[in-house]
């Protein structure tokens, strides 16, 4: 059971990583980013990229952490700079047939297949005994880099210019844009730091299973959505918490003897959650005004 | 000088004539129109590789049919469909190919897919036959049958296969993609077996085809520690399987139905597929039928195969799609149909040569069971890690 909870605890980590950068943009900028999951999805594919043209692995994370907020800004760009004010459906849409899009061209490149990643043994295989689970040292570099990274953003947001001038836009755009603040500008750092994070959740995916798939922006993607409205729209700490949770009961839903479950259990906690308190866990997010009104 | 005219006259002459007898049966099977085939595969999304693979050897059996004067002059044409994993495609697909003329159908290649489609051919009277589907008692007779074998005789056969290499195993756990009908059906086939063979089945961990994360799978199945492991998973899981029981240092043998043995598993899992084995009962060298034909066959395979390292080369029961090309070319053959028959008579000596049915020879050899499957005896493979190809466990 506690090792269950252990690797539950990991893979919600990397549930977490996706659902803040889902949150973020829409926190921010009142706008659902469909093609967020095929960024995630094309995280694995850099770094594949980048290890057989460097031969460093670990010297993938920067680079897909570029290459993914290149990818978010592009994004912007083409979905959802011309849909301003109400077009949000329409924007929404356009990120979806960029996500599609994506997919397909990765199939076409790599194939349908999972394609291997070449990643030392002392880090895939190498680890230690922890109540009765073997802990590999990938599994702590997913936690320490997705900590890392959770805790630079909470820095970011909280603590920086560019942080100040977020929560602004976030608050009132046009008050934002009043004040002198830049917020086409504002716009594309949040699609930038939001999908530089998805990208490297995907890595960070590969690096645990080993191989990069093209199909997990439709599976493990679409959770981070539900993940974000357990946690509350818009809400990071909401994100975090909902991932951590979705990750431990679905991996408890194999200790109990439901494991076929597994897949359903994000979607039922989803309408419990809701339910009980449309917010959200947290509800600290945008999306609280429009479930009071 | 007059000579050498003469005789460049008379060679002329010669070789005209001979290109002229030559010519006269290509020219001929050119007139004929040429008979449809359709081929309904899963050649893009989570398991495109698999259609995309079958595909090629297709191809190559439409080559081979049409280099030795196609059937009865006419020449071979065979159109092939996108049904991805989705049921309602294949039966939109096998629609559009009755439409279209096609005097019989390869495929579709899903347990669900078949499940659906074998029903509706008998309404629609075109014959089709499945070289992949592996869920027994769905194939409806008289218009389809299955030359593939299904798992009712090669899980059966598999386990006893992998008993016999490991006589210790006594108990053993059970893990199933229970989402695909063909994967259920199996884990079902695995628990009879089990009892047959008196192992005692410690537990059934079932998952979804959709599951994104597999270690909590490999946890539950450590903690049970079992002699050996019985899977039935698509690939993407089987790979992410084997790659955690390798993390957790999980090291008994597995036994996995024949799901992984086509496609990427062999090519993809390396050093942690070394526990692995499939049922089976061909190589990349080896077929139980006719080795000649098999070598160019082969040949030819990995050679358009390896043009997209994604897909692999291992051609594994892709082998089925060839043979089913050439029964269909057979019985249009001996029964004298060309381009020229009219298709529902073409469509109904087929159906009435699937009822006369016992045995049939190819790459590999098929015995026909009253259930219109066909059988082919199993034995079980193992990934020779090196050369990244499947090899006989014994």
């Amino acid at each position: 059971m506690t090792a269950q909870i252990l690797n539950g605890l990991i893979v919600g980590s990397m549930y977490a990583l996706v659902a803040i950068g889902f949150t973020l943009v829409l926190g921010v900028l009142d706008r659902l980013n469909f093609a967020h999951t095929e960024v995630f999805m094309f995280g694995a594919f850099a770094g594949l990229v980048a290890i057989d043209a460097g031969g460093i692995w670990w010297l993938a994370l920067p680079f897909v952490f570029v290459v993914g907020g290149l990818f978010g800004m592009a994004v912007e760009f083409i979905s959802f700079r011309r849909f301003e004010g109400d077009a949000r459906i329409t924007a929404a849409l356009s990120s979806l047939a960029v996500g599609l899009v994506l997919i397909d061209l990765t199939q076409k490149v790599w194939g349908t297949e999972p394609v291997g990643m070449t990643i030392p043994g002392y880090v895939t295989t190498a680890g230690f005994e922890l109540f009765g689970m073997r802990v590999v040292y990938v599994q702590l570099l997913i936690l320490g880099v997705t900590l890392a990274l959770m805790a630079s953003l909470h820095l970011l947001v909280s603590r920086t210019r560019m942080g100040r001038n977020i929560r602004a836009v976030a608050d009132s755009p046009a008050a934002a844009s009043l004040l002198g603040i830049d917020v086409r500008r504002v716009t594309q750092d949040v699609f930038f730091v939001s999908s530089a994070l998805a990208g490297v959740a995907g890595l960070l995916l590969a690096f645990r299973t080993g191989f990069a798939n093209t199909d997990v922006g439709l599976t493990f993607g679409l959770k981070a959505i539900a993940i974000m409205a357990i946690g509350g729209m818009g809400d990071l700490r909401g994100a975090v918490v909902g991932g951590l949770l979705i990750g431990v009961l679905e991996a408890l839903t194999f200790q109990f003897g439901v494991g076929k479950l597994g897949e359903l259990v994000v979607w039922v906690t989803m309408i419990l959650v809701l339910f009980v308190r449309p917010e959200g866990l947290f509800g600290g997010g945008v999306h609280v005004k429009d479930v009071r009104a | 000088m007059t000579k050498l005219n003469r005789r460049s006259a008379i060679a002329g002459l010669a070789a005209t004539a001979v290109a002229a007898t030559l010519g006269a049966a290509p020219a001929a099977a050119q007139q004929k129109p040429p008979i449809k085939f359709g081929h309904i595969a899963i050649m893009t999304g989570p398991a495109g590789a698999y259609g995309q693979l079958q595909k090629i050897i297709v191809d190559i059996a439409a080559e081979d049919i049409n280099a030795s004067g196609g059937i009865n002059g006419s020449k071979v044409e065979v159109q092939t469909e996108d049904s991805q994993l989705d049921p309602a495609q294949a039966v939109l697909l096998f629609r559009k190919l009755h439409g279209a003329g096609a005097v019989a159908v390869l495929g579709p290649m899903s347990g669900t897919q078949w499940e659906t489609v074998s029903p509706l051919a008998n309404q629609m009277k075109l014959p089709a036959i499945t070289a992949n589907a592996s869920k027994p008692g769905i194939t409806v007779k008289p218009w389809t049958i299955r030359l593939g074998p299904a798992d009712d005789t090669a899980v059966p056969q598999g386990i006893a296969a992998f008993l016999k290499k490991y006589p210790n195993v006594k108990n053993i756990v059970i893990t199933a993609d229970v989402r695909e009908a063909s994967g259920k059906a199996a884990a079902d086939l695995y628990q009879q077996a089990a009892k047959a063979h008196d192992l005692k089945v410690l537990d059934v961990v079932e998952f979804s085809t959709r599951t994104t994360d597999v270690s909590p799978i490999a946890l539950k199945i450590k903690s049970l520690n079992p002699d050996a492991v019985f899977v039935v998973a698509l690939i993407p899981q089987g790979l992410l399987l084997a790659k955690e029981f390798a993390i957790q240092g999980f090291a008994k043998p597995v036994l996995a139905n024949s799901i992984i043995w086509p496609g990427n598993f062999v090519t993809a899992a390396g050093e942690a597929g070394k526990n692995w084995h499939t049922i089976g009962y061909s190589t990349n060298a080896k077929v139980p039928g006719d080795n000649e034909r098999y070598k160019s066959v082969a040949a030819r395979f990995v050679e358009r195969a390896g043009k997209t390292p994604a897909l692999g080369t291992n051609i594994s029961n892709n082998t089925v799609a060839y043979d089913i090309m050439m029964l269909y070319a057979d019985i249009l053959r001996r029964r004298g149909v060309d381009g020229s028959t009219e298709i529902a008579k073409a469509r109904d000596i087929i159906r009435e040569e699937f009822e006369k049915l016992k045995e049939f020879r190819g790459l590999n050899v098929y015995k026909m069971r009253d259930t219109g499957d066909g059988d082919v005896a199993h034995g079980i493979l193992v990934p020779d890690v090196a050369k990244k190809e499947w090899k006989f466990a014994d």
